[in-house]
C-alpha cells in the first residue's frame, strides 16, 4: 500500500519502544541517558587521570634526561678499499713522466691507470702492484697539460711523479700526486720573470665536464686573469694547461687561485725556464692551511718562499728552520705580513738537509706556501711540502737517469724524538729497512745505504713515535752532468694502510 | 452506522453538494481498522458513500468490515490486488458511476469527523482543484506531523519538506498546492479518472500516487493538501507494523521503479532526453556507492527496479501514450513543485541556512535569544549534519588548494600511475615494476585505489586529491561512528571526531601527502571499537560479526600500512589485561579477526612475515614527548602549541567520564599512554625495527585522545553538570569547552590559512635535472640524508633504511625518476638487492671506497640526491671524494649524476670483466669495471623487456631487478634461463646471434590464482557483512 516514506530511525525508535516495553528497567540507550549526577562523580577518575598524567610526566622526564636516544651504531668497515691519485705533471715535447705507485699492504692490489691530456684519453693501463712493492708506470707526456689519474681497487697504494723533460727544455720534476679533488684550489711558486714559464696544469679526472675561473694573484697587483680564463670548461677526463705568462709577464712572484662552478679538479703549477730547468708544486685544495713544511736539500743555501693569500684579508706569519742541529727562529710572529688577495716571496737561507716551517699569526686567515730550491746546479726544484706532521709516509723518488744522488730528507718538527722505520719498496728486489731516531727539531737524511742499491725506490716511512715530514731531494743525470734537480715531499698515508699489512 | 449514500437528504440535492464515494482498501489491517471505520462513520460529510475491498485479509479485516459496512459494501479479492486493483474493483460498481468525487482511503487511516467535507470545501475553493489532500499526522502520536503534500526530485524520487518527528505548530497551516499527495486519504475528482485515467496497477501498492498527481497535473489539474482535513496515518507497511506477504523488496526498489516509471511516462520528449542521461550517471554513481558502503542489497534493487522498467517498457509507452494526450501544461510549469536538485545536499544547505538567517536575526537584535535557542536546538537535534557542514566548510578553505591543483606535488605525496588500470596492472602482476623488482605481491590496497582513480572518470590525479582531501573527513567520520556506538551520543561523538578531523596527526598526513597513514587514521578507531566490543560483557553483536568486521577493518589498515596491526596489538593488550571474564571470548574473537584480515591480505603476509623490519617499520618521527603527546609527528599546520588542545582535553574528559563509560575509557586511555611511550621508544630507537613505527602509535594517540574526549563530553551531556551546586564538575566542565572551543577553532584556523607540503608544482625546481633526463631507459634514484626521523624532499618520500657509519650515518631511501610512488602502497622493500645496496652505502660511507658510482651502476642508479643541509659533513666529503659521482646541481637538491650508471636493463657485449664482475658479484670486481660501452637499454613492454643481442660476439643481457626463478630469455626461438647476476639481479648470456631479445616473466600464474582467491575471499567478506537492506 502506498505510504509515506518511512524513515529507518522511525523504524529504530519504535524497535527502541518496543525494547521498552519488554524491558522496564530501562533500554540499553535508556539507561546510558539515565547518568546520575553520582556516576559523574569524578573522585575515583580523578585519580586515574592523576596517575595517567604522572606516568607520563615521569617517562618524559626519564626518557629526555636519563634513557636518551640511542646512538647510531658505529658501522662496519669498508672492504672494497678504492681510491685515486691525481697526478697533474704536465709535460712538454719529449717529456716523459714516470708514476711511481706504491703498495704498503700486504695483498697486491690493481691500478687501474689512465693518462689524459687536452685530447680524449686513448684509454688506460692496468697493473697489479705487489704488497710491499712498487711499480713505474712510464709513458710520454707530450702535453703542458698532460696528467695521470691513478685509480685503485682491493687495498691502498700511493702514487708520486717523476717528469723527465725532452731535447728543449732541462730537468727534472718530482711531486706526490694528489689524493684529492676539489673545486677550490690554491697554487704557489709562479715567476714569470727572467725568461721562466710559469703553468697551471688542471686536470679533471671525472666523467663530467667542470667549469672553472682561474685567477692570478700577484705581488702588487690586484688579482686578474684573461677572460678566456672565466668559466673555463674543461671536458670530464682531460686535463689543460693555462700559461701565466700570457697574462702577467715579468712578475717575479705569481700565484694562483681556481674556484669551480661545476665538477672538481685537481692542479699543480709547472715552471719552466730555459736557464734554470723546470720544476712542479701541486696545489692545495680547499680551505688554505695554517702552516707548511716546506722540506729540502741539497740546496745551495738560498730558498725562496711563496706565500699566496687566496683571502682577501692579509695574514702574517713567523717561520722557523728545523736544520741539522735543530730549529732555529728566522721570522717572529708579526715580522712577516702580507696583504690578502696577492702573492709574495721570502728568501730564506737554510742549511741542508732542512724543512722550512711557515705558520700563520694568530687569528689570521690561512694561506699557501711552497719552496723553490735553488739547487747547486742550472735545474731548480719546488714542492708544496706538507701542512703537518704525519706518522706515515710513502716518499717518491725524485731522481731521472743515472748517476744518480737520492737523498731522503726527514725532519722532526715535534719536541720528543721521532724512531722511524724506513722501508724501500722497489719494483724488482728485496727492500731493504733500516731503523732511525731523529730528535727534536731536526732535519736529517736517511742512512745512505738505504737507497744506494736502488736509488729509484719509493720509501715507505713509518714512525713508532713522533711524527715527521720527509721529502727526497736528488740530482741525477742531466744534460750537462748530474744536473738534474728534483724536490719531491712524501705523500702522507693512513697509518693503517699499513697495519692492514701488518 | 454508516451513513447511507443513496438517501441524501433533500435539502442537500438542492444545493448540488457533490458525491463521495470513499473507497477503503483492506489489506490485513485488523488493528487500525476499527478506528478507520469509525472516522468514517462520523464523517460530517452529507454524500458519502463507502465501498470497501477486501484485498485478500487473513487476519480478520473482512470480518470487521462485514459487520460494520454489511456485505454488499465489502468487495472481496481472493488475492491482494493492490491499491490500484483494490481501486479498479470499486470503480467498476454501479455507485461509482454517481460520485462525483473518490476518496481513496488505507486501512490504517483514520479520519477526523470533518475530513470529507473540508476535502470536498477545497475542491470548491481552489480553481481546478483535481487532487486533495489532507494533514497526515502520526497515528500514534498527533502532534507530530507525517505529510503535507510531497514533491520529488528531477528524477521523480520523493522528497518530503518535514523533519523527521516534526511537530505540528501549524507551520504548514495554509492551503498548499505540491506535486502530490500521499493516496493514504486522497480525494479524486471524476473528472481527473476520467481524462487521465486511474492508477497504474503495475506498481502494486507503491508510489502510485505520484504517478497518479503528476498525470493529473499534466491535464492543469490543480494538487492541493488542506491542512483543516486532518487524518492520522500508521503508515504500518513501511514501519514494519503490517506483515506484507507480498511485499518481497525494499522501499529503495518500490521507489526507483515508480520513480522511474513516472519520469517515462509523464516527462515531455526534450525533458526526457536531457534527463535520462543525468538519470544514468546518477544512478551509475548511487549504485558505486552503495557497491562500495556494501549495501549490495541495495545495489541490486536498484538494478531491478531499472530491470523491470525495461521489461515493462511497451506498457509504460503505452501509458505514456494516453498521459502525454492529455497534456495541458508544460514540464516547466510542473517543474515548479519539483526539487531543483538531485542528492538531499540542497536541503542540508537549507539548514545551514536557518542557522545563517537566524545569526542575521541574532545580529539584527530581533529574538536573539529564540534563535540562539534554535541554533543550539539544531546542532543538539542534528550534531552529525552540522558536522558534515562545518567538516565540508573545512575541506572548502583547507583542501581547496589540494583539490584545485593542476600539478600536485611535494611532502611524501606518492606518485600515481598514468591510468587507473596502472593500478590493477602492478596488483595482478607477478613481479613488482617498482624499487628494485622482485616478487613480492603487490598490496590489496591497489584495487581500492585503481577503482577510485576509474571512477573519477578514469583520472588518477582526481582520485589522488580526493582521497587527499576526502581521507580526513572519513576519519573523522569512522571516529564519529565507533563512539557514538560506544556512547550513543551524537553530540559528543561529533565533537570528538572534530578534534580527531583537524589534530595535528591528521593535518601532517593531509599536508604531507600520506594516503597511507590517513587510511590508517581511518580504521584505528573502528579497531579500537570493534576491540572493546569484542571484549564488552554485553557484546552489541554476534562474534562472528565482530570478528569478521576487525578482520575487514584490519586488511585494509594493512593493506595501505601494514604497521597499523602495531595499535591494533597495543589495544587488543590493554583489553585483553583488563578484560576480566571476557578474556576468553574477546580473545578468542580478536584471534579469529587477525585470521580473517589475514586472509583477506594473504599475498601481502609472507613478505610481512619474512621481512617484519622493513614491513613495520618507519624511520619518520623525532623522540619527543611533548610532541606526540600532541600528535605532532611532523611539520604541518597545526604543529603548534595550540596542538595540546587534544591531551589536555582529552585529561579534562578522562576525569569527568561517567561510571558506564569508565571501563571502557579508561582502557583506552591507557592504550594511549601506552602508544605514547611506545611511540617515542621508536623514535629514540629503543624498539626493533618491527615494533617501530611512531605515526603508527601516533594514529592510536590521536584516536584514543579524541575518544576520550567523546567520553567525556558524552557523560557531560547525559548527565548534565549540575545545576545545584558548583565544584570541579563544573569548572572541568567549563575548561573542556574553553579548550575545545579554542583548539578547534584555531586548528581549524591553521588547516585553514597553513601552508601544506603537497601542493600545486611542489616539487623542488632542481629535481627537473632527474625528472627531464633524456632516454627512454629507465633509472633509479638514491636518496641520502642524516638520520633525524625526517622525509626527504619530494618526491623521495619516506626512507627505508639507516647506514650507521659513526658521524656519517645516514637514512637512504631509493625511488624511480618519478620519486616515490603509490604502488608501493603497503609493500615493504626488501630482498637481497636491498641488502647489497646498505653493503655500497656502507662501502661509501667508510670512506675507503671512492668508486661507489660504480658499484651504484648495477642497480641502475643514476642520481644521488639530498636535500640542502641534509647530509652529515662526513658523509657529504666522502660522496664528494667519489671518482665516479659529480655534483649537478645544488639549490633545494643536492644532485650527484652517477657516470657509471648502468641503463636499468640492458644488453651488453659479453666483456670477460664484466662477465666475471656480474657472474661472480665481487664487488671489488664491479668496483673495478670500466665504463660500460656498447650498452644497449631494452625497453620496459607488458610483462618484461625488450631488446636487441649485440651485433657482434656473445653478449649478455642484464635486468637491474631483483632475482627471483621464473625469469627467461627468449632469442631467436631458444629459451633460457636467468642466473643471478651481481649476486642479486638478473642476467642472460645471449647467443652471438643479432636480432631480438625477450626477457619475460614465467610464473605469473601463481599471482593469478593469487588474485582469484583474494577476490572471492573479499566478495565472500563483504557479503557476509553487507548492511541490512535499506528501507529507505
Amino acid at each position: 500500500m502506498s505510504e509515506s516514506v518511512t524513515p529507518n530511525r522511525r523504524a529504530r525508535r519504535e524497535a527502541a519502544e518496543r525494547e521498552a516495553a519488554a524491558h522496564p528497567e530501562g533500554t540499553r540507550t535508556a539507561r546510558r541517558r539515565a547518568v546520575s549526577p553520582e556516576q559523574l562523580r569524578p573522585r575515583g577518575q580523578t585519580l586515574v587521570a592523576l596517575v595517567l598524567v604522572a606516568i607520563l610526566v615521569v617517562g618524559a622526564f626519564l626518557a629526555d634526561n636519563v634513557i636518551g636516544t640511542r646512538a647510531v651504531g658505529a658501522g662496519a668497515a669498508g672492504t672494497v678499499p678504492s681510491g685515486a691519485w691525481y697526478c697533474p705533471h704536465g709535460g712538454g715535447e719529449d717529456w716523459e713522466s714516470t708514476v711511481f705507485v706504491s703498495n704498503p699492504g700486504e695483498e697486491p692490489v690493481q691500478v687501474r691507470a689512465r693518462r689524459i691530456g687536452p685530447d680524449r684519453s686513448p684509454g688506460s693501463t692496468r697493473v697489479t702492484v705487489p704488497a710491499g712493492g712498487s711499480v713505474e708506470l712510464a709513458a710520454a707526456a707530450p702535453d703542458r697539460g698532460s696528467a695521470t689519474v691513478v685509480e685503485y681497487f682491493g687495498g691502498h697504494v700511493a702514487a708520486g711523479w717523476v717528469a723527465r723533460t725532452g731535447e728543449n727544455d732541462i730537468g727534472l720534476t718530482a711531486e706526490p700526486c694528489l689524493p684529492q679533488a676539489g673545486p677550490e684550489w690554491i697554487l704557489g711558486d709562479g715567476t714569470t720573470e727572467d725568461q721562466e714559464e710559469t703553468w697551471i696544469v688542471v686536470m679533471n679526472p671525472f666523467p663530467g665536464d667542470a667549469v672553472f675561473t682561474l685567477t692570478v694573484l700577484q705581488e702588487d697587483d690586484p688579482p686578474g686573469g684573461l677572460s678566456e680564463w672565466n668559466d673555463f670548461v674543461l671536458k670530464g677526463g682531460r686535463s689543460v694547461a693555462f700559461r701565466l705568462n700570457d697574462f702577467a709577464e715579468g712578475d717575479r712572484v705569481l700565484g694562483a687561485r681556481i674556484q669551480a662552478s661545476l665538477g672538481r679538479i685537481a692542479a699543480s703549477t709547472l715552471g719552466v725556464s730555459k736557464n734554470r730547468g723546470v720544476r712542479s708544486a701541486v696545489g692545495w685544495v680547499g680551505d688554505p692551511p695554517d702552516a707548511a713544511y716546506l722540506p729540502g736539500a741539497g740546496d745551495d743555501g738560498t730558498s725562496f718562499v711563496t706565500i699566496v693569500t687566496p683571502e682577501s684579508r692579509g695574514t702574517n706569519f713567523s717561520a722557523s728552520i728545523f736544520g741539522p742541529k735543530g730549529s732555529q727562529l728566522v721570522g717572529g710572529p708579526g715580522e712577516t705580513s702580507q696583504r690578502g688577495d696577492s702573492a709574495g716571496r721570502l728568501q730564506v737561507d737554510t742549511p741542508t738537509p732542512s724543512t722550512i716551517w711557515i705558520r700563520r699569526g694568530r687569528d689570521r686567515p690561512g694561506f699557501l706556501a711552497t719552496r723553490r730550491t735553488l739547487g747547486t746546479s742550472q735545474d731548480l726544484g719546488a714542492t708544496t711540502g706538507a701542512a703537518e706532521a704525519g706518522p706515515a709516509w710513502i716518499v717518491f723518488p725524485s731522481v731521472g737517469e743515472s748517476p744518480q744522488r737520492p737523498a731522503l730528507v726527514i725532519t722532526n718538527p715535534g719536541t720528543g724524538d721521532a724512531e722511524l722505520t724506513l722501508t724501500t719498496m722497489p719494483a724488482q728486489g728485496e727492500p731493504i729497512t733500516k731503523q732511525i731516531t731523529v730528535r727534536p727539531g731536526a732535519s736529517v737524511l736517511a742512512p745512505e745505504g738505504l737507497l744506494a742499491d736502488d736509488p729509484r725506490a719509493p720509501v715507505l716511512v713509518s714512525a713508532q713515535s713522533g711524527g715527521v715530514v720527509v721529502a727526497t731531494a736528488s740530482y741525477s743525470q742531466g744534460r750537462e752532468g748530474v744536473a738534474s734537480y728534483a724536490v719531491s715531499a712524501g705523500a702522507p698515508i693512513d697509518p693503517t694502510w699499513i697495519t692492514e699489512a701488518g | 452506522m454508516i451513513r447511507a449514500d443513496s438517501d441524501p437528504a433533500p435539502a442537500e440535492r438542492e444545493v448540488h453538494t457533490p458525491t463521495v464515494l470513499a473507497v477503503l482498501v483492506v489489506s490485513d489491517g485488523a488493528p487500525w481498522l476499527r478506528s478507520c471505520l469509525q472516522g468514517l462513520s462520523a464523517q460530517t460529510y452529507p454524500r458519502l458513500g463507502v465501498v470497501a475491498v477486501d484485498n485478500g485479509s487473513r487476519d480478520g479485516s473482512r470480518e470487521i468490515l462485514e459487520r460494520a459496512l454489511g456485505p454488499r459494501r465489502v468487495v472481496e479479492l481472493r488475492r491482494n490486488a493492490g491499491l490500484a486493483g483494490a481501486v479498479d474493483r470499486a470503480l467498476d460498481l454501479p455507485v461509482a458511476e454517481e460520485a462525483d468525487f473518490l476518496l481513496v482511503i488505507h486501512d490504517d487511516t483514520a479520519l477526523e469527523p470533518d475530513t470529507v467535507a473540508r476535502l470536498v470545501e477545497t475542491t470548491n475553493t481552489v480553481e481546478r482543484a483535481g487532487i486533495v489532500g489532507p494533514k497526515v499526522v502520526d497515528w500514534d502520536d498527533p502532534r507530530v506531523l507525517r505529510e503535507v503534500g510531497r514533491s520529488t526530485d528531477r528524477f521523480g524520487h520523493p522528497t518530503q519538506p518535514l523533519q523527521d518527528g516534526e511537530i505540528d505548530h501549524g507551520q504548514y497551516d495554509r492551503v498548499l498546492e505540491v506535486l502530490f499527495v500521499s493516496s493514504c486519504a486522497m480525494l479524486v475528482s471524476r473528472e481527473v479518472w476520467q481524462t487521465v485515467g486511474g492508477l497504474d496497477e503495475r506498481l502494486t501498492s507503491h508510489h502510485e500516487d505520484l504517478d497518479l498527481c503528476w498525470r493529473a497535473r499534466m491535464a492543469g489539474f490543480r494538487v492541493v493538501m488542506t491542512p483543516s482535513a486532518r487524518v492520522r496515518h500508521v503508515a504500518a507497511t513501511s514501519s514494519g507494523r503490517r506483515e506484507d506477504v507480498d511485499r518481497h523488496r525494499s522501499e529503495r526498489y518500490y521507489g526507483e521503479r515508480a520513480s522511474l516509471a513516472a519520469m517515462l511516462k509523464n516527462y515531455s520528449l526534450p525533458s526526457l532526453l536531457l534527463l535520462l542521461p543525468l538519470f544514468a550517471l546518477i544512478g551509475i554513481g548511487r549504485l558505486l556507492l552503495l557497491t562500495l558502503t556494501r549495501r549490495f542489497e541495495d545495489a541490486w534493487e536498484l538494478l531491478a527496479a531499472w530491470g523491470w522498467n525495461v521489461a515493462h517498457l511497451p506498457g509504460t509507452l503505452a501509458r505514456r501514450r494516453r498521459s502525454q494526450r492529455a497534456r495541458t501544461v508544460s514540464d516547466r510549469e510542473i517543474r515548479r513543485f519539483m526539487e531543483s536538485a538531485t542528492f538531499r545536499l540542497p536541503r542540508w544547505v537549507d539548514d545551514a541556512n536557518k542557522i545563517l538567517a537566524e545569526q542575521q536575526q541574532i545580529d539584527e537584535g530581533e529574538e536573539g535569544f529564540k534563535v540562539r535557542a534554535h541554533a543550539a536546538s539544531l546542532v543538539r537535534q542534528h550534531p552529525a549534519l552540522v558536522g558534515m557542514i562545518v567538516a565540508a566548510a573545512v575541506v572548502f578553505l583547507a583542501g581547496g588548494r589540494i583539490l584545485g591543483a593542476q600539478d600536485l606535488g611535494g611532502g611524501a605525496l606518492a606518485a600515481f600511475p598514468a591510468s587507473a588500470a596502472g593500478f590493477f596492472r602492478e596488483l595482478v602482476s607477478g613481479v613488482r615494476t617498482t624499487g628494485l623488482g622482485g616478487a613480492d605481491a603487490a598490496s590489496p590496497a591497489l584495487a581500492p585505489l585503481g577503482a577510485t582513480s576509474w571512477l573519477t572518470f578514469g583520472d588518477p590525479s582526481l582520485a589522488q586529491r580526493l582521497l587527499l582531501v576526502l581521507l580526513p573527513v572519513l576519519a573523522a567520520g569512522l571516529l564519529y561512528r565507533a563512539l557514538f556506538r560506544l556512547t550513543s551520543e551524537r553530540v559528543s561523538s561529533t565533537l570528538a571526531a572534530g578534534c580527531y578531523g583537524v589534530c595535528a596527526a591528521t593535518l601532517w598526513s593531509l599536508s604531507e601527502g600520506r594516503i597511507d597513514v590517513l587510511v590508517a587514521l581511518c580504521v584505528v578507531p573502528v579497531l579500537i571499537e570493534r576491540v572493546s566490543a569484542a571484549f564488552s560483557p554485553d557484546p552489541p553483536q554476534s562474534w562472528r560479526r565482530i570478528a569478521i568486521g576487525t578482520g575487514i577493518t584490519l586488511a585494509i589498515g594493512v593493506a595501505f600500512l601494514p604497521a597499523v596491526v602495531l595499535p591494533f596489538a597495543v589495544v587488543l593488550a590493554v583489553f585483553a589485561l583488563t578484560a576480566g571474564s571476557t578474556i576468553g571470548r574477546g580473545l578468542r574473537t580478536m584471534l579469529a579477526g587477525v585470521a580473517i584480515g589475514a586472509a583477506l591480505v594473504f599475498p601481502l603476509v609472507p613478505t610481512l612475515i619474512a621481512a617484519p623490519g622493513p614491513s613495520f617499520s618507519s624511520l619518520i618521527g623525532s623522540p619527543s614527548f611533548e610532541r606526540i603527546v600532541r600528535v605532532v609527528i611532523g611539520p604541518a599546520p597545526g604543529d603548534w602549541e595550540v596542538a595540546w588542545f587534544l591531551p589536555v582535553a582529552a585529561i579534562a574528559s578522562l576525569v569527568v567520564v561517567a561510571r558506564e563509560h569508565r571501563a571502557t575509557a579508561n582502557r583506552i586511555a591507557i592504550a594511549t599512554l601506552a602508544a605514547i611511550f611506545l611511540a617515542w621508544l621508536s623514535a629514540a630507537g629503543w624498539l626493533p625495527a618491527p615494533l617501530s613505527n611512531l605515526p603508527a602509535y601516533t594514529a592510536l594517540v590521536a584516536a584514543g585522545e579524541a575518544m576520550l574526549i567523546g567520553f567525556g563530553a558524552a557523560s557531560l551531556i547525559s548527565g548534565g553538570i549540575g545545576r545545584e551546586a558548583f565544584g570541579a564538575r563544573q569548572v572541568l566542565s567549563a575548561v573542556l569547552t574553553g579548550v575545545l572551543t579554542l583548539g578547534l577553532a584555531l586548528q581549524v584556523l591553521a588547516a585553514s590559512v597553513g601552508e601544506w607540503q603537497v601542493r600545486d608544482d611542489g616539487l623542488p625546481p632542481a629535481w627537473s635535472v632527474v625528472s627531464e633526463q633524456g632516454g627512454s631507459a629507465g633509472f633509479r634514484v638514491l636518496w641520502l640524508g642524516r638520520p633525524d626521523g625526517g622525509v626527504f624532499p619530494a618526491p623521495g618520500g619516506d626512507p627505508i633504511g639507516v647506514v650507521a657509519q659513526n658521524g656519517a650515518s645516514v637514512r637512504y631511501g631509493l625511488t624511480g625518476r618519478e620519486g616515490v610512488v603509490a604502488l608501493d602502497t603497503g609493500r615493504p622493500d626488501r630482498g637481497s638487492g636491498y641488502g647489497t645496496l646498505e653493503e655500497t652505502l656502507t662501502e661509501l660511507l667508510s670512506g675507503q671506497n671512492r668508486h661507489t658510482g660504480a658499484l651504484l651502476a648495477p642497480f641502475g642508479i643514476r642520481f644521488v640526491v639530498s636535500g640542502a643541509g641534509d647530509l652529515p659533513m662526513p658523509a657529504q666529503q666522502r660522496l664528494e671524494e667519489q671518482l665516479d659521482l659529480d655534483r649537478e646541481s645544488s639549490g633545494e637538491l643536492t644532485i650527484y649524476r652517477n657516470a657509471r650508471s648502468f641503463p636499468q636493463a640492458a644488453t651488453v657485449p659479453a666483456d670477460e670483466r664484466f662477465l666475471e664482475a656480474a657472474g661472480r658479484g665481487d664487488p671489488l670486481d664491479v668496483a673495478a669495471l670500466p665504463t660500460l660501452r656498447g650498452a644497449e637499454p631494452m625497453d620496459p613492454v607488458e610483462g618484461g623487456w625488450d631488446g636487441r643481442a649485440p651485433r657482434e660476439g656473445p653478449g649478455f643481457a642484464f635486468v637491474a631487478d631483483q632475482f627471483v626463478s621464473g625469469w627467461n630469455l627468449e632469442q631467436g626461438g631458444n629459451e633460457r634461463s636467468a642466473s643471478r647476476a651481481f649476486g642479486w639481479a638478473i642476467g642472460f648470456e645471449t647467443e652471438p646471434a643479432p636480432g631480438p631479445v625477450h626477457v619475460r616473466f614465467g610464473a605469473q600464474w601463481i599471482r593469478t590464482m593469487q588474485i582469484l582467491i583474494l577476490a572471492a575471499l573479499w566478495l565472500t567478506a563483504l557479503w557476509v557483512t553487507r548492511k541490512p537492506v535499506s528501507s529507505a
